[in-house]
């Protein structure tokens, strides 16, 4: 409808103040009410001076904050994006054998055998270094016991470990390197290679069960997106935000395998970008949806025990059947090794998500605050894990390994969300915005039915926005 | 209306000037308070919070940007309009689907009327209704400036213009009806 100009000059028509407008009359009314405007500009500019003393240090102590972050985030050792340095920290092969070595409660002792002994022993097994020869009196080595009959060599003495046969269901030690007898070393450290690639072997197959969707499923923890509602500045209408943010992934597991030990999962600060628009209904509500990207990493600790049967020689005593002497026999025993190895999983997911959330905002001069509640779906784009796998068992090399992994849960999830938003109008259009918001997810992300995950997302954000 | 010299004697809070200022702009924002507000202590209220507000920000008044006449009408419309929320004196319905479109109402007619049966026709009009009215056809802000200006939607804003042109129409037509008819 146009502007009505006949009407407009009708209605503005000057005419005479009536007296009790007359400046004499309504002066002190003014000049007081003036000099209330004034003061409260005086007010604000100190607010916004206060503010700023304040604003500033914050805004340097949070991008410091986050240099350091990235920094460290670029050169952890420990991170998934430094493969090669992780290498370096991790348990290689070297520290495997130390490890298995020094956790053995084995101890060297020389051994006289006789009957008698063997007896008040007998629930003590040797594990046989070299022996001496009774007919010798020789010193020989375990090649050349190799080379000879178990059965029908008797022997006075030998160098070995012992282990506990009580424990030896679960506990023992594989043969040490005897110091006396280097050959005996590598036929030792032959056979301990090869229980380390059986070990190997197992740790793949481990591997490989995990990478069907059980354990490495479960740690795996798949991101969501926290996008807040943003609230808008004072006063109705549309405004469009852009959030950086920090998040930080709690992961909630209920595990019910009893294989891992000392299981640790952490979150780990990482970053996303949230862009989302803001309806407000009225100065008091306002809706928010959006797009949001972001990527999670969480590490995943914890310790893997087996058992390992290997072999061993022991002696047994026995009597000559001609002289009636006691002598002792060697045989061939098994022996049962728990090996335990530390195993760390990176995992990354990159997800976008869709939030729908309703805010009730407190607005106080330049500011307001937004308590939201919402829904969010999420849905993973791509997730990877890292971890040192038993590849790195036999070499150095890719002791680190970055894998895209299938067996995640990629489906969707509708998950609810909550968000705490601090905004202050920058002018009539701009505003700055720091918040937080946690989405509880109510879908399990693993795909194993005996394992449940239903991780908190929390997501820091720095906002910037303009109203429409 | 008033000089540059005079506008920057303001910005110092020199008391002849704010005088004069006042003395020669309060008719025509007096004229302007009246169409909004009918309540004699509200108009006194109105008018003594437009010129407080008038001079705590002359030092912003561009003239490139405009007159001052048509400044300080834009002032003097805000005050207005928040005086009468505050007070709770601005009612305004909510807008049902449909029923805003765009009536007209008799220019002619009302061109034929007097200031004074103008007056009384706005006076005789729900508040609400008359304020979008005024801020429509005789200020001549649209419906968005609208909208910001009360913080309603456009949509409201337009429904309330067309029940104001409808009331508009059906008073008329009731007014001549009781002069034909007796």
């Amino acid at each position: 409808m146009a502007k009505n100009d006949h009407l407009n000059k009708l209605l503005r028509q000057e005419e005479d103040l009536p007296d009790y407008l007359k400046w004499n009359n309504v002066e002190n009314n003014i000049q007081s009410r003036l000099q209330q405007l004034d003061a409260r500009t005086e007010e604000d500019e100190d607010s916004d001076n206060r503010i700023i003393v304040f604003l500033i240090p914050f805004l340097l102590v949070a991008g410091i904050l986050l240099c350091a972050i990235w920094y460290r985030q670029i050169n952890d050792k420990d991170g998934p994006a430094q493969v090669s340095n992780a290498i370096s920290r991790d348990q290689g092969v070297a520290d495997y054998k130390h490890n298995q070595i020094s956790e053995s409660d084995a101890t060297e002792s020389t051994y006289v055998f006789n009957y008698s002994e063997y007896v008040k022993d007998y629930n003590e097994s040797k594990s046989v270094i070299s022996y001496t020869d009774t007919e010798t009196d020789t010193k020989q080595s375990l090649s050349d016991i190799a080379n000879e009959s178990l059965y029908s060599k008797a022997i006075t003495s030998i160098n070995a470990k012992s282990y506990h046969a009580s424990d030896n269901e679960r506990k023992g030690s594989r043969t040490d390197v005897n110091n006396e007898n280097k050959r005996a070393e590598k036929t030792l450290d032959s056979a301990n290679n090869n229980l380390i690639n059986q070990v190997a072997r197992i740790e793949r197959n481990n591997i490989s069960v995990i990478g069907a969707g059980y354990d490495f499923t479960d740690y795996l923890t798949l991101g969501t997106i926290a996008l807040s509602p943003q609230p808008a500045e004072v006063g109705s209408g549309i405004a469009l935000t852009l959030s950086a943010d920090m998040n930080y992934i709690q992961p909630q597991i209920n595990s019910i395998n009893t294989d891992r030990k000392s299981i640790s999962h952490t979150g780990q600060i990482n970053y996303g970008a949230t862009a989302s628009i803001i309806y407000n209904l009225n100065d008091n509500w306002s809706v928010t949806a959006g797009i949001s990207v972001q990527d999670y990493v969480s590490r995943f600790d914890y310790q893997n025990q087996w058992d390992t049967d290997g072999s061993y020689v022991r002696t047994v005593p026995g009597r000559n059947i001609y002289t009636g002497e006691v002598l002792q026999f060697l045989r061939e025993g098994k022996l049962v090794t728990m090996t335990k190895r530390n195993l760390i999983h990176y995992n990354k997911y990159r997800s976008v998500s869709i939030p729908l959330a309703i805010s009730r905002n407190l607005t106080t001069g330049k500011y307001r605050l937004s308590a939201g509640v919402g829904v969010r779906y999420n849905l993973i784009l791509d997730a990877q894990g890292k971890f040192n796998s038993a590849a790195g068992m036999d070499s150095l090399e890719d002791v680190f390994e970055l894998e895209s992994v299938d067996y995640l849960d990629h489906s969707g999830s509708l998950d609810p969300m909550a968000s705490l938003h601090v905004n202050r109008r920058l002018g009539s259009k701009m505003f700055i915005g720091l918040g937080i918001n946690a989405t509880f997810s109510s879908a399990n992300w693993t795909n194993d039915p005996s394992q449940e995950m239903r991780p908190t997302l929390w997501q820091s954000s720095v906002v910037l926005g303009y109203r429409l | 209306m008033i000089s540059v010299e005079t506008i920057n004697r303001c910005i110092t809070r020199e008391r002849t000037a704010l005088r004069e200022t006042y003395e020669a702009c309060a008719p025509y924002v007096y004229s302007i308070i009246k169409s909004y507000i009918y309540d004699e202590h509200l108009r006194k209220d109105a008018m003594q919070e437009s010129f407080a507000n008038i001079f705590h920000s002359i030092e912003r008044f561009d003239p490139n940007r405009g007159s001052f006449k048509s400044w300080i009408a834009k002032i003097t419309v805000n005050q207005s309009i928040s005086l009468l929320r505050s007070r709770g004196k601005l009612k305004l319905f909510v807008p049902i689907e449909g029923a805003h479109e765009e009536l007209g109402y008799n220019e002619e007619s009302i061109e034929e009327m007097s200031r004074e049966e103008i007056e009384n026709l706005l006076q005789e009009m729900p508040t609400g209704y008359r304020a979008i009215f005024l801020l429509n056809i005789i200020e001549g802000y649209n419906h968005t400036e609208i909208s910001d200006m009360l913080n309603i939607t456009k949509e409201t804003s337009r429904s309330q213009l067309s029940r104001s042109l409808r009331w508009i129409r059906n008073n008329l037509v009731q007014k001549a009806n009781t002069y034909f008819y007796g």
